[in-house]
């Protein structure tokens, strides 16, 4: 049985009970241990406070005792009337004076009382010597006096004469009688004379002893320093006879240890007397070389606390019962409630299970359990109202009412009870919906709407057989259509091709371009020409008529090129080619125009051409602006190396204006000129037609008489005779052959004549050429040459600027009839700057030069026009 | 030696000096040197130049044609025309102010003296005749 099983009532009922049990349980401990330990110490505290009481009283005795000894030793120690039978008396005396003691007694050395022992031979209180031993006692009742016994043996006397001290001898029995004696040493002159003494019965400590009562059965008795009982309430065989070392106990051991030692102290152990638990309280007699003993059985001690403990056990138990009763009452009122509750519960369950859901919880029960049957109400209510709704729903979807939804706000499974619902609703109205659409579509001859939604079992019967229904009508209607379709396309493509070529002859009609046809024979007859020849201001019938010929209107400079470029292209198998040429319109007015033609040639190989022709007047004119402003600019560029050639010219001139050194003045001279030299080559250039080339034969005539004025030989003794050709020199040449010739005109004109001589200097420029063409002629036709068709596409200019193909060398003579060339110079070799120079750039032009001194001196250079690559 | 106040019209200042010290070495005196028309005909009305020696392009709004054109009729001072250009176009313009004389650049010093004499030359004597009618 689990404890989950334990009904709630006797649960909490033993909870309790236990609890407080437990509870009490620990308290009671701790208050029983705590007042026990307290009552313990009290009666301990009490028991060790009488055992110390008596002792003491003992010790009062024993003190009392003793002092009577020493009194008596002390007395007789000062006695000088050494008068025996006074001696006598006063032992007398003190036996009586003092009760408790039982014999009183002197034992002197021989002859140490009076020297007159002889004299007391067996008389009473003498020995046999006389010696005076008197020994006062009432053993036997009455008072007697005797010679004292066994002095020169025994400790009583032996002790004190040994030690001079005080003694206490062991309990002993004498003449049936126990007792102890006390002891003192007589001491005449300072020396030993005898001993005083007491002896003290014992009876008597047995009788104060033995009535000692503590408790109930607690009693009292003495020992000795060595254990030997010296009373006992009980057993009086055991007085002077039995000792603590004769108990077979080591507790009884432990506290003869002490007793001997002087020390105080309690133990537990069994009385060997009456067999109970005894606690034995012992504490040292000072004086009497004993100790008190105290024995307390240990149930009479702690009687007290037995009872307190009792008592707190019965309240103990009453509590735990009252407690238990409580605890009944506590757990009746918590488990009524919820008994009910559970009762309530039970029966709403039951009712829930037959279906009826009205039944309602009592909600009238104590407040802390109120939540649960408003709780089970809630779940109640939450349940019956989608259950409700969904049998609605269903109702309605039965009778065909497709577009009702569940519409309460409920959550978890019963949402998804209602979604369901509303799902199953949702399909089968949407399938009817689709269904329906798609008939609706055949009604208006549309077969495309296809089943878009498809049911699942019966209903897929349903969707799938329209769908194919809807299947084989779409098939039959699209068959119609593309029939009527492929009609409408052609009809159409042949309205579109209309009106294309219609809209291409407007596009023509409304550009600038013109469309010919052309047959190819003598005097171009056009076939066909579109309607925007009237640009020109002819009518299309001029050209269809043969009223005018296309040969005609063409400018008939250009008439002779294009008959020959035609024949070219015709007869190369050329398919397109362009030309540029001049016509005339209706009013004679000049245009250029760009024509292109494409070469047909038929089956038959009949020749047709076909082309455009497009007005590039204004092109033209523009083109023409273009090159005069890049003219310009060539120009300009020219001018401005010109005159920063001048510049530099004229900075050699102020330079040399600083010295007075000829030759310093003749370099900065020779510098001049050759930076003129150069500077003539850019003013001819600038001057000349094309810019590109220079009019060497004006350059050189320049330049000669300037270096004749420039070296005052102007006076005319020296003359200058020119043979040059008309020959143009491009700048990569003319630049470095006008240095040349301003070298060696310059050498000539220093160094060939003497002073005040006549003489000629001779420059000849001629062309090796063998045809007489010049070379400006010839350059043109390579230009001619480059507009010439190539190969198929006939539309390419290839770019063949490069060297010239044309072998066309020239030669340069510049002779002097002077007193000639220095013999054994070198002119290749020497340290004049103007040979180098000349030797230096004969070899930049790629020319040869060589020395003639048939007559004076001559240089002939051989060179040739180098046409580089335009440096852009 | 010759005698004569010349002022010389110039842009290239280098150049400007080159043609200084020539017609100094020649024994003319230079009034100054002006670098645009502007320049020029404020420096011939401040400097009473004999003759003036006008480079014909010019920086500024006026070319030395104009600016010779303005000096003749105010000062009445004969010009010299100093050019790289023969151009055509130019010459024509150059003729139209009645230039005393035209030197063709690159030119030394001889065709200087012999341009500048003939010019001081004619200029004296059309005055004189001036004065005698």
């Amino acid at each position: 049985m689990r404890f989950k099983d334990v009904p709630l009532k006797p649960k909490l009922v033993i909870l309790i009970v236990v609890g407080i049990f437990l509870v009490l349980a620990v308290s009671m401990a701790v208050i029983i241990g705590t007042v026990t330990t307290q009552e313990e110490k009290l009666a301990y505290d009490k028991s060790i406070e009488m055992a110390d009481n008596y002792a003491n009283q003992f010790d009062a005795h024993m003190k009392a005792n003793q002092a009577v000894a020493r009194t008596l030793a002390l007395t007789m120690a000062e006695y000088e009337a050494s008068d025996r039978e006074e001696a006598i008396g006063i032992l007398e005396n003190v036996l009586e004076g003092n009760p408790s003691l039982i014999g009183v007694y002197l034992g002197y050395e021989p002859n140490a009382f009076d020297g007159r022992d002889r004299d007391y031979v067996n008389t009473s209180g003498h020995d046999a010597t006389g010696r005076f031993v008197p020994y006062c006692n009432k053993i036997e009742g009455p008072l007697v006096i005797e010679p004292l016994v066994h002095y020169d043996s025994s400790d009583y006397y032996q002790l004190p004469k040994a030690t001079g001290e005080d003694i206490l001898t062991e309990p002993y029995f004498y003449e049936g009688i126990f007792m102890m004696s006390y002891d003192s040493p007589i001491f005449k002159d300072g020396e030993f004379a005898g001993i005083a003494g007491v002896d003290v019965p014992l009876e008597y400590v047995d009788e104060v002893a033995s009535n000692i009562r503590t408790f109930d059965t607690g009693y009292a008795f003495m020992v000795s320093n060595t254990g030997v009982f010296l009373s006992h309430p009980t057993r009086k065989d055991w007085i002077g006879k039995k000792s603590f070392s004769d108990f077979d106990s080591k507790e009884i051991k432990n506290a003869s240890d002490d007793i001997r030692q002087g020390i105080g102290g309690h133990i537990e152990v069994k009385d060997p007397t009456t067999g109970k638990t005894v606690i034995m309280f012992y504490e040292p007699v000072e004086t009497g070389e004993s100790a008190f003993v105290l024995v307390v059985p240990k149930e009479e001690m702690l009687a007290g606390v037995a009872d307190l403990r009792d008592r707190l056990l019965i309240i103990s138990a009453i509590s735990i019962i009252f407690m238990a009763a409580l605890a009944y009452m506590i757990a009746r009122s918590i488990t009524k409630p919820i008994d009910e509750i559970v009762d309530d519960f039970r029966n709403i369950a039951q009712e829930a299970v037959k279906g009826r859901l009205d039944v309602r919880a009592n909600t009238d029960v104590e407040i802390d359990f109120r939540e649960i049957p408003s709780g089970l109400n809630e779940i109640l209510r939450a349940v019956i109202v989608p259950v409700r709704e969904t049998i609605r729903v269903t109702n309605a979807l039965a009778k065909g009412e497709l577009k009702e939804r569940v519409n309460v706000d409920v959550q978890g499974e019963f949402r998804d009870l209602g979604d369901t619902l509303d799902k199953f609703s949702e399909t089968l109205n949407r399938i009817i919906d689709d269904s329906n659409a798609v008939l609706t579509a055949f009604q208006h001859n549309d077969f495309k709407r296809e089943i878009l939604v498809h049911g699942h079992g019966d209903f897929k019967l349903l969707t799938n057989g329209i769908e194919e229904t809807r299947r084989a009508l779409d098939l039959v209607t699209a068959q119609r259509r593309a029939a009527e379709k492929a009609l409408l396309d052609y009809a159409m493509e042949l309205e579109r091709s209309n009106k294309l070529k219609e809209e291409m002859e407007r596009v023509i009609n409304n550009s600038p371009v013109i469309v010919f046809l052309w047959k190819y024979e003598p005097g171009w007859p056009a076939k066909f020409v579109s309607e925007n020849i009237t640009r020109l201001g002819y009518e299309v019938t001029d050209f269809t008529s043969k009223k005018v010929f296309y040969e005609d209107i063409v400018h008939p400079e250009d008439l002779k090129n294009m008959h020959e470029e035609l024949a070219r292209n015709v007869e190369s198998g050329c398919d397109v080619y362009t030309s540029e040429y001049r016509i005339f319109t209706r009013s004679g007015e000049v245009r250029w125009v760009d024509e292109r033609t494409f070469i047909q040639r038929d089956e038959k190989n009949e020749i047709h051409l076909q082309g455009i022709i497009l007005d590039i007047t204004e092109h033209k004119k523009a083109e023409e602006v273009l090159l005069q402003i890049e003219e310009i600019h060539k120009k300009e560029i020219h001018h401005r190396i010109k005159n920063n050639l001048q510049v530099i010219s004229t900075l050699l001139y102020l330079e040399s204006g600083n010295f007075s050194d000829r030759k310093v003045m003749d370099a900065f001279k020779e510098s001049q000129h050759r930076v003129k030299s150069m500077a003539l080559v850019h003013e001819k250039l600038y001057q000349s037609e094309d810019m590109v080339s220079v009019d060497f034969a004006d350059y050189i005539q320049n330049l000669s008489n300037y270096l004749f004025q420039s070296y005052s030989v102007g006076s005319g003794k020296i003359s200058l005779r020119l043979d040059v050709d008309n020959v143009f020199l491009g700048m990569d040449t003319a630049v470095p052959l006008g240095i040349i010739i301003n070298e060696l005109i310059s050498n000539a004109l220093k160094h060939a004549f003497s002073e005040g001589e006549d003489g000629e200097i001779y420059i000849q420029l001629h062309r090796n050429r063998r045809d007489s063409l010049s070379f400006r002629e010839n350059y043109k036709n390579t230009e001619d040459q480059v507009a010439k068709c190539e190969k198929i596409d006939c539309t390419g200019i290839s770019g063949t600027q490069g060297l010239n193909k044309v072998e066309d060398r020239l030669t340069l003579i510049v002779r002097d009839d002077g007193k000639g060339f220095p013999e054994g110079l070198d002119f290749r070799n020497t340290d004049s700057l103007g040979l180098q120079l000349v030797t230096a750039l004969v070899d930049q032009i790629n020319g040869s030069i060589e020395l003639d001194t048939s007559r004076g001196t001559g240089f002939i250079i051989i060179f040739q026009d180098l046409k580089y690559k335009p440096r852009v | 030696m010759a005698e004569g106040r010349i002022l010389i019209v110039e842009d290239e200042h280098i150049v400007a000096m080159g043609i200084k010290r020539m017609l100094k070495g020649l024994g003319y005196t230079v009034t100054g040197v002006a670098s645009s028309g502007e320049d020029a005909i404020s420096k011939a009305e401040s400097t009473f130049p004999d003759l003036v020696l006008m480079d014909i392009m010019l920086k500024g709004e006026l070319d030395g044609v104009e600016a010779a054109k303005e000096i003749k009729a105010r000062f009445d001072v004969p010009v010299i025309f100093l050019t790289a250009y023969s151009d055509s176009n130019i010459l024509e313009r150059v003729k139209k102010t009645g230039p005393s004389g035209y030197i063709v650049k690159p030119f030394d010093e001889k065709d200087l003296h012999s341009n500048i004499e003939i010019a001081l030359h004619r200029h004296r004597n059309e005055k004189e005749d001036l004065e005698k009618n």
